[in-house]
C-alpha cells in the first residue's frame, strides 16, 4: 500500500527546515546569533512481509552552531576591552587637560620664574612687581582650576561607578531567570537556543563590566562568578552595590557581605582602579608640586623683606585647628619642625639691631606656647593667638620693626680680659645657608694694626678652624676683616690678650623650623594644596612686600635669587626641579594613554579575530542559507510530487471498478 | 573556514575606520605643522618638547634682561669715562699750580675751578639711571651715595660722606649667571691702597711700623716738657725752660758745650748742638741758647763750676698728640708710638726714636683718602688755608697729583670692570641666542613634521580609503539571490 504519509513527512520536514533557515536568513545580522541546523532523520522503518520499508523523514533536532571555547574567549576578551576602554576614556580626558602648555599650572609657574628675573634688573619698578604677583596668582589659579577639574573628574567616575554597577544588576537577574527557562525547557527536552544565544550575549554584557567566571552547572545552568564571589547561582542571582570607605574610597560589596569586591578588569574594575587609585595618584602629583611651590616660596619669602623692610605687624594666614594642640598634631598644612627662628628687631630711630633665637619644638609647644615664648624672650615683640581661627599675630612695639631675615647677629658675646681693649664690630651680608657660630681667638698678645704676626683664628660652632686673620702689622684697624660665607667683622685699634675671644652667630636658615610658613606669616603663598593654593592677600594687595632682599635696600636682589634659584633646585623629592616633576608627569600620562591606545588596538583586533573565528562557526551565511532554501524547497516539491504520484496511483485503483 | 558576509561587513566597517582615523591624523599633523599633538603621541619626546619651550621662554627673559643690564652698564661706563676727565682735569690743575708761583688771585681762580670739579664728582658720583636708581649706590640705589656733611664758611663742602652700599646690585642674566649692574661707589671713588704715612715738619717723628687707621690729612703736635741736665757743670734749667726749651730727646741726643772762660765760673760761653756760643754770666737765669737747626733751651747759669769746660748731656721729654692736643701721650723714643684721636678713634703710628724737636708735623696717610677727600685738600692747598711753606705745599701739591693718579687708576679699573662686564654681556647675548636657535632647531627636530613626506604619506592614506571605501561597495554585488529566478 503506497503511503502518503512518507510524502506528508517530507512535507512537514522540508518546511520546518526552511522555517529555521529562514530564521537564519532573518538573524544573519543579530548580535549574539547563532546560526541554527536542521537535523532531518529518517523515520523508524516499518516491517513488512519481510522487509523493512522507510517511512519518511522527519526534523529529529536543530542543533547550534557553537564553539564554546571561543564564546568563552569572547567573553574574557569582553573584559579586557571594558576595562581598556574605560580607562583610556578617563586618561584621553586626563591628557588633554594636562598638556595645555602656556596656560598650564607650570607654564604658568615657568612665566613666574621669567618675571622674577626681569624683576631682577629693575627692582624698584613697582609694575615689574606687580607683574610678578599677578603672575604668581594665575600661578596659582591654574592650579586650582587643574585641580577642580581633577575632582570633578573624580566626581564624572563616582557617577560612571554607579551607573555600572547599576547596569550589572539587571544583567545578573536577567541571566538567573534565562538560566531557569533553560532548565525548564531542557526539562521539556526543548533545545533553547534562542535563550541560549540571548544567555551568552548577556554573559558578554556582563564581562564588558566586570571580569566573570562561568561555570556550566548541568542541565544548562551557568554560575557566575566575579572575583570569587557569585553573581549568579541557577536561577538565583545577587545584586552588587556602591560604597564609600573612610578614606574616600569607593568600593563595590555584594548586597548583603561586608567585604568589597577586588575587582580587577572590565569597565567597573577600570573605573574604581582610576578612581581610587589612578586618578587620585595624579591629583596626589599635582598637590604635591604645589605644596612643594608653596612651602619653597614661602619659606624664601618669609625670611626676606620687602621694599618697606620690617614690619609693625603681621598676621597669620594659616591657623591651627586647635591653638593648645601640639603644632605636629594641630592639623597645620605644612607642619613645623624642631628646629630655631631668628627674630631680628630693628630700632626705627636708631637703626640698632638685635637678633633672638627662639626654640620651636612641635611635639611639646602649641600655638600658644609659641606666641608666649616670642612674647617672652624677643623684647619689644608682642605675639598674640587669635582662637577662633587659631591664628598668630606679631606686633612691634612702637618705634620698633621686625623681621627674619637672620645674617649676622650684630651682637657679639665677648670672653675679653683686661689686656683686651679692642672691640669688634660684625659687618657683611651672610651668605651660608646654615645657622653657626664663629668664634674668634686671638693667637697672641699685642696692639691691633701693629705688632707683627698678631693673628686669630676663626672657629665654627664645630670647633672647626675656618679662618685666621692677620690682625697685627698690615692689618688697617677698622676695616672689615672677611670670616667666612660674607660675614665680616671689624676691630678697632687696641690690644688683643692671647686666649681672648669673642664670639658672633650667623642665621643662614633663620627659619629652620618653617614655623613662619606653616603658620602663613609673611608668605609667598596662601592654602594648603592645589586646589586651596594662591598668592597670600597681603603680597596681592601691595606687591612691595613681595620679599626681593634680605637688607631691606631697593638694591639688594639677594632673596629675590634665593626665589629664582628654586627654577633649577631639586625641590621634588630631592630629585627634579618643579618642571621636571610636572613633564614626568605628563610623559607618565602619556606614556599611559600610548599604551592603553595600543592595549584598545590590540584588543580590537583579537576581538575581530574571535569574532571572525566565531562568525565563522555560528555566523550566518546567506549564500549558505539560499542554498538551504533551494534545496528544501526541492525537497518539499519532490515531496509534493510524490504525493501527487501516490495519489494518481490510487485514482488508477479506484478506477478499477 | 566558512566566511560570512557579516564577518566581511565588519572588516569593512575595521579598515574604513583606521583608515579615515589614520588620515584625519595626518591631516592634524599637516595642518598643524607638528608631528606630537599630544603626550601620547610620544610620550619621551613631549618631556624634551616641554622642556625646551620652557628654556627657549626662559632665554628670552635672559635675552631681555642682559639687554637691560647692557644698558646700566653703559650709564656706568659712561659715568666713570666722565669722572676720569674730572680727575684729570683736577690733576691739570694741580700741576699747573705746582709748576709755577702764581699771584693769590690766580691760586683762588684754581681753587674755585677744583670746587667746580668737585660738584662735578658729586654729580658723577650721584648719578642716576632714566628710571631714577643712583648707578654708584650699590644695592642702596634707591638714595643718592654721596652727601656732603659739612661745609665751610664759603658754602664749600669740606667733607663729603659715602651713603650707599658696599653689596653690589645683582641682575640674573643666564642660568646661575649673575652681573653685578649697580656697583657701589666706595669701590669706585674711595678705595684703599694705603701706603707709607707722610710726616712733613721738623720735629723728626717718622712713620712707625705699625699700620696707621686714619685717613684726613692731620697733624702730629709735638710739645715739650721737661729738660734735664746731666753731669756736674752747674749749669741747669732756666725759668723759661718747661715752656721755651723746644728740644726733645733722650739722654745724649742734645748736648751743651760750655767753656768758663773766666775760671771762676762767672762767664764764658756755652753752645747747644755745636751751635753758635752764646755767653754767659754768673748772673744768667734764663739764658736762650739755640742749636744749628734752631732747637732752644733756657739754661740758669748762675752756679756754673768754676774751671768748667766740656760738654753736658740734655735729655728733654715731650708728648704727642694727633687730635690738636684733645689727647696727648708722652714721647717714649720708641720704634712705633701708636697715636690715637680721641676723637674719631684712628690710629696713627709713630716712630719717636729721632723726635728732637718740639713743633706740628704734617701728616699725609698716602694711599687712604678718597676722591673727594683728595679734591678738598687739593683746593685747600692751592688757598694754602694751612699756611704751608712754599716748599712744604709744593710738597703737597705733589702729593695731591698723585693722589689724583691712584684715584684715576682705582676708576679705570673700575671702568676695565665694567667695560667686561659690558663684553662679558655682549657676548653672552650672541650665546643665549645662539643657544636658543639651537633649541629652536632641536625642538623642531623633535616635533615638526617633514612636509613632503606628510603629503605624500596623506596621498597614500586617501588612496588605500578610496580603495576600501570602494570595496565595502561592492562587497555584497554579487550573491545567489542574483541569479535565482
Amino acid at each position: 500500500m503506497l503511503k502518503l504519509s512518507v510524502g506528508s513527512s517530507a512535507l512537514q520536514a522540508a518546511q520546518k527546515a526552511l522555517e529555521i533557515t529562514g530564521n537564519n536568513i532573518a538573524n544573519a545580522s543579530t548580535p549574539g546569533y547563532h546560526r541554527q541546523v536542521p537535523i532531518l532523520s529518517s523515520q523508524p522503518a516499518m516491517q513488512a512481509e519481510g522487509f523493512s520499508i522507510g517511512r519518511g523523514v522527519e526534523l529529529s533536532d536543530i542543533t547550534r552552531a557553537v564553539n564554546e571555547e571561543l564564546e568563552a574567549s569572547l567573553t574574557q576578551q569582553s573584559s579586557q576591552n571594558g576595562s581598556a576602554q574605560a580607562k583610556l576614556t578617563v586618561m584621553n580626558r586626563l591628557e588633554s587637560r594636562w598638556s595645555t602648555n602656556e596656560s598650564s599650572p607650570i607654564g604658568r609657574l615657568e612665566s613666574l620664574f621669567n618675571t622674577l628675573e626681569q624683576l631682577s634688573t629693575r627692582l624698584q619698578d613697582g609694575a615689574s612687581r606687580r607683574v610678578v604677583t599677578s603672575t604668581a596668582s594665575a600661578t596659582a589659579r591654574e592650579f586650582n582650576s587643574l585641580s577642580t577639574d581633577m575632582y570633578r573628574m573624580r566626581e564624572g567616575l563616582d557617577r560612571l561607578i554607579i551607573t555600572a554597577a547599576n547596569e550589572v544588576n539587571p544583567l545578573t537577574s536577567r541571566i538567573a531567570d534565562l538560566n531557569g527557562e533553560i532548565q525548564r525547557l531542557n526539562g521539556q527536552g526543548v533545545k533553547p537556543n534562542d535563550l541560549l544565544d540571548r544567555r551568552g550575549e548577556l554573559l558578554n554584557q556582563l564581562a564588558e563590566r566586570l571580569p566573570i567566571e562561568v561555570h556550566n552547572s548541568g542541565q544548562g545552568q551557568l554560575t557566575v562568578l566575579s572575583s570569587g564571589f557569585p553573581l549568579v547561582i541557577g536561577n538565583k542571582s545577587h545584586d552588587i552595590a556602591m560604597s564609600v570607605s573612610d578614606a574616600s574610597e569607593i568600593a563595590v560589596k555584594v548586597v548583603g557581605t561586608d567585604a568589597p569586591l577586588p575587582i580587577e578588569g572590565g569597565k567597573l574594575g577600570a573605573l574604581l582602579e582610576m578612581r581610587n587609585t589612578g586618578l587620585k595618584g595624579y591629583q596626589d602629583k599635582l598637590n604635591t608640586l604645589a605644596r612643594e611651590i608653596s612651602r619653597t616660596f614661602d619659606a624664601i619669602q618669609t625670611t626676606g623683606v620687602g621694599q618697606g623692610g620690617g614690619f609693625q605687624q603681621l598676621n597669620g594666614q594659616r591657623g591651627t585647628q586647635n591653638v593648645l594642640a601640639k603644632l605636629n598634631a594641630a592639623g597645620l598644612s605644612f607642619p613645623p619642625q624642631a628646629g630655631s627662628l631668628y627674630v631680628t628687631m630693628t630700632n626705627s630711630t636708631t637703626g640698632e639691631r638685635t637678633m633672638t633665637e627662639v626654640a620651636i619644638d612641635p611635639a611639646s609647644q602649641s600655638l600658644s606656647d609659641v606666641a608666649n615664648a616670642l612674647s617672652a624672650s624677643v623684647p619689644n615683640l608682642s605675639a598674640f593667638v587669635n582662637s577662633q581661627v587659631g591664628t598668630l599675630s606679631l606686633i612691634a612695639a612702637p618705634g620698633y620693626k621686625f623681621d627674619f631675615t637672620g645674617g649676622i647677629d650684630p651682637q657679639i658675646a665677648t670672653s675679653f680680659s683686661a689686656g683686651t681693649t679692642t672691640t669688634a664690630t660684625p659687618s657683611g651680608t651672610f651668605t651660608g645657608t646654615t645657622n653657626d657660630s664663629y668664634k674668634v681667638t686671638f693667637l697672641g698678645t699685642g696692639t691691633i694694626g701693629v705688632t707683627p704676626g698678631l693673628q686669630a683664628r676663626v672657629t665654627d660652632l664645630a670647633g672647626d678652624a675656618v679662618a685666621t686673620l692677620d690682625i697685627g702689622q698690615g692689618y688697617e684697624a677698622g676695616q672689615p676683616l672677611s670670616l667666612v660665607h660674607g660675614a665680616k667683622i671689624t676691630l678697632t685699634p687696641g690690644t688683643v690678650a692671647i686666649g681672648d675671644s669673642f664670639t658672633t652667630k650667623v642665621a643662614g636658615q633663620p627659619d629652620s623650623a618653617g614655623i613662619l610658613t606653616a603658620l602663613g606669616l609673611n608668605t609667598f603663598f596662601s592654602g594648603g594644596d592645589a586646589a586651596t593654593m594662591r598668592v597670600n592677600d597681603d603680597l596681592l594687595a601691595d606687591p612691595d612686600r613681595l620679599a626681593t632682599s634680605r637688607s631691606g635696600l631697593v638694591g639688594d636682589s639677594s632673596n629675590l635669587q634665593r626665589m629664582i634659584s628654586l627654577r633649577d633646585g631639586q625641590s621634588i623629592n630631592g630629585q627634579s626641579t618643579f618642571t621636571e616633576s610636572f613633564n614626568q608627569t605628563l610623559g607618565e600620562i602619556g606614556s599611559d594613554v600610548s599604551f592603553l591606545k595600543q592595549l584598545d588596538e590590540t584588543n580590537q583586533l583579537l576581538t575581530s579575530r574571535i569574532s571572525d573565528e566565531i562568525q565563522s562557526v555560528s555566523g550566518v551565511d546567506p549564500n549558505e542559507e539560499m542554498v538551504q532554501v533551494l534545496k528544501y524547497q526541492r525537497m518539499f516539491q519532490m515531496a509534493a510530487k510524490y504525493i501527487n504520484t501516490v495519489n494518481q496511483t490510487l485514482d488508477e485503483l479506484l478506477r478499477l471498478q | 573556514m566558512r566566511v560570512t558576509s557579516e564577518m566581511q561587513s565588519n572588516q569593512s566597517l575595521r579598515f574604513i575606520q583606521s583608515n579615515y582615523a589614520r588620515l584625519a591624523q595626518l591631516h592634524e599633523q599637516l595642518a598643524s605643522g607638528k608631528r606630537i599633538q599630544r603626550p601620547s603621541d610620544s610620550p619621551a619626546e613631549i618631556v624634551q618638547i616641554r622642556q625646551n619651550s620652557a628654556e627657549n621662554l626662559r632665554l628670552d627673559t635672559h635675552l631681555k634682561t642682559i639687554r637691560d643690564v647692557g644698558v646700566v652698564l653703559q650709564n656706568s661706563v659712561d659715568a666713570l669715562t666722565e669722572s676720569r676727565g674730572v680727575l684729570t682735569h683736577a690733576k691739570d690743575i694741580a700741576i699747573e699750580v705746582n709748576s709755577a708761583a702764581h699771584d693769590a688771585a690766580s691760586d683762588s681762580a684754581f681753587a674755585h675751578q677744583i670746587d667746580v670739579v668737585i660738584d662735578q664728582m658729586l654729580r658723577v658720583g650721584n648719578r642716576q639711571l632714566p628710571d631714577g636708581r643712583y648707578l654708584f649706590g650699590g644695592t642702596a640705589s634707591h638714595a643718592p651715595p654721596f652727601e656732603v656733611t659739612a661745609v665751610d664758611s664759603a658754602d664749600r663742602p669740606t667733607d663729603v660722606a659715602y651713603r650707599g652700599s658696599d653689596q653690589a646690585s645683582e641682575a640674573v642674566v643666564g642660568k646661575e649667571i649673575r652681573v653685578g649692574t649697580l656697583i657701589p661707589g666706595s669701590e669706585v671713588f674711595q678705595m684703599r691702597h694705603r701706603a707709607t704715612t707722610t710726616f712733613t715738619g721738623t720735629t723728626g717723628a717718622r712713620p712707625g711700623t705699625g699700620t696707621d687707621s686714619a685717613v684726613e690729612p692731620g697733624s702730629l703736635v709735638v710739645k715739650h716738657t721737661l729738660t734735664s741736665i746731666a753731669g756736674a757743670s752747674g749749669v741747669s734749667t732756666g725759668t723759661s725752660s718747661a715752656s721755651g726749651d723746644t728740644i726733645i730727646g733722650p739722654s745724649g741726643a742734645h748736648t751743651l758745650n760750655i767753656i768758663d772762660t773766666s775760671g771762676t765760673g762767672a762767664s764764658g760761653t756755652v753752645s747747644l748742638n755745636g751751635g753758635p756760643p752764646v755767653a754767659f754770666t754768673n748772673s744768667g737765669t734764663d739764658l736762650r741758647v739755640t742749636g744749628p737747626n734752631g732747637e732752644a733751651v733756657f739754661l740758669n747759669t748762675t752756679s756754673i763750676t768754676p774751671g768748667f769746660s766740656g760738654t753736658v748731656s740734655l735729655t728733654a721729654t715731650g708728648t704727642m698728640s694727633v687730635d690738636g692736643g684733645t689727647t696727648s701721650q708722652p714721647i717714649d723714643f720708641s720704634a712705633n708710638q701708636v697715636m690715637t684721636d680721641g676723637g674719631t678713634g684712628e690710629m696713627t703710628n709713630v716712630d719717636s726714636t729721632q723726635i728732637r724737636r718740639a713743633g706740628t708735623d704734617r701728616l699725609d696717610y698716602q694711599g687712604a683718602t678718597d676722591a673727594f677727600q683728595a679734591l678738598i685738600a687739593l683746593r685747600d692747598d692751592i688757598r694754602n688755608v694751612h699756611g704751608l711753606s712754599t716748599l712744604d705745599r709744593s710738597k703737597a701739591l705733589g702729593r695731591h697729583i698723585a693722589a689724583l693718579d691712584r684715584i684715576n687708576n682705582d676708576v679705570i679699573d673700575a671702568l676695565g670692570g665694567q667695560s667686561v662686564q659690558a663684553e662679558y654681556l655682549t657676548k653672552l647675548e650672541e650665546r643665549t641666542a645662539d643657544v636658543q636657535l639651537d633649541i629652536q632647531k632641536a625642538t623642531d627636530g623633535i616635533e615638526a613634521i617633514d612636509v613632503a613626506g606628510t603629503i605624500a604619506a596623506v596621498q597614500k592614506q586617501e588612496n588605500l580609503y578610496q580603495m576600501s571605501l570602494q570595496l565595502t561597495a561592492r562587497m555584497n554585488s554579487l550573491s545567489l539571490a542574483d541569479f535565482l529566478n
